[in-house]
């Protein structure tokens, strides 16, 4: 799905203090961080 | 807070390969992955929440049937996650000014974030939005009509 964003166009970036944007429950190890 | 028409979407429909498990389904906090993104997107007033549903559809039906989302059946066998955003996509035209995006597995995203993009989109003129931590993007998308 990353992949996905980079292709998108028009396109504005924000940045924000919110760690939990770029989280995900993709793999094992991406869920067991997301539960601490 | 929310002066425009603002729609969600989840899209829930995946095999999870290499998480091996049901990923909507599994223990966040109190709740589940997908109850912690619904609770999120309510928290600043989205009415019009969207789950894309496909892999064990029933059980995820059930589930989630007491919180008011509307579900949209995606054939997962067939259907790549795009093809689900579309679904969603095409479901809400004309429906909303604006529509959150995320993938099932990151539900994680607070309230405030949800709220300054917003603020940020209104003042845009863009068509996506995009959050960003520490220099790497993320999720929920935020998507203009």
């Amino acid at each position: 799905m990353k992949g996905a964003i980079r292709r998108l166009k028009d396109v504005e970036i924000t940045d924000l203090p919110d760690p939990a944007l770029i989280m995900d429950a993709d793999t094992t190890e991406g869920y067991e961080a997301m539960k601490l | 807070m929310i002066n425009k028409k603002i729609a969600a979407i989840i899209v829930a429909e995946g095999f999870a390969s290499r998480m091996k498990a049901f990923k909507p389904l599994l223990p966040m906090g109190k709740s589940t992955i997908i109850e912690t993104a619904i609770d999120t997107f309510k928290s600043v007033g989205i009415k019009d929440i969207i789950i894309v549903t496909g892999k064990n559809v029933e059980e995820l039906e059930a589930h989630i049937e007491q919180t008011g989302v509307i579900c949209l059946r995606s054939d997962y066998t067939k259907n790549k996650m795009f093809d689900s955003t579309c679904l969603a996509l095409n479901y809400l035209k004309d429906k909303c000014d604006m529509a959150f995006f995320t993938p099932v597995d990151s539900p994680l995203f607070t309230k405030y974030s949800l709220k300054q993009m917003i603020l940020k989109m209104n003042s845009l003129n863009r068509e996506v939005l995009c959050p960003c931590y520490l220099k790497e993007k993320g999720h929920p998308l935020l998507i203009k009509k």
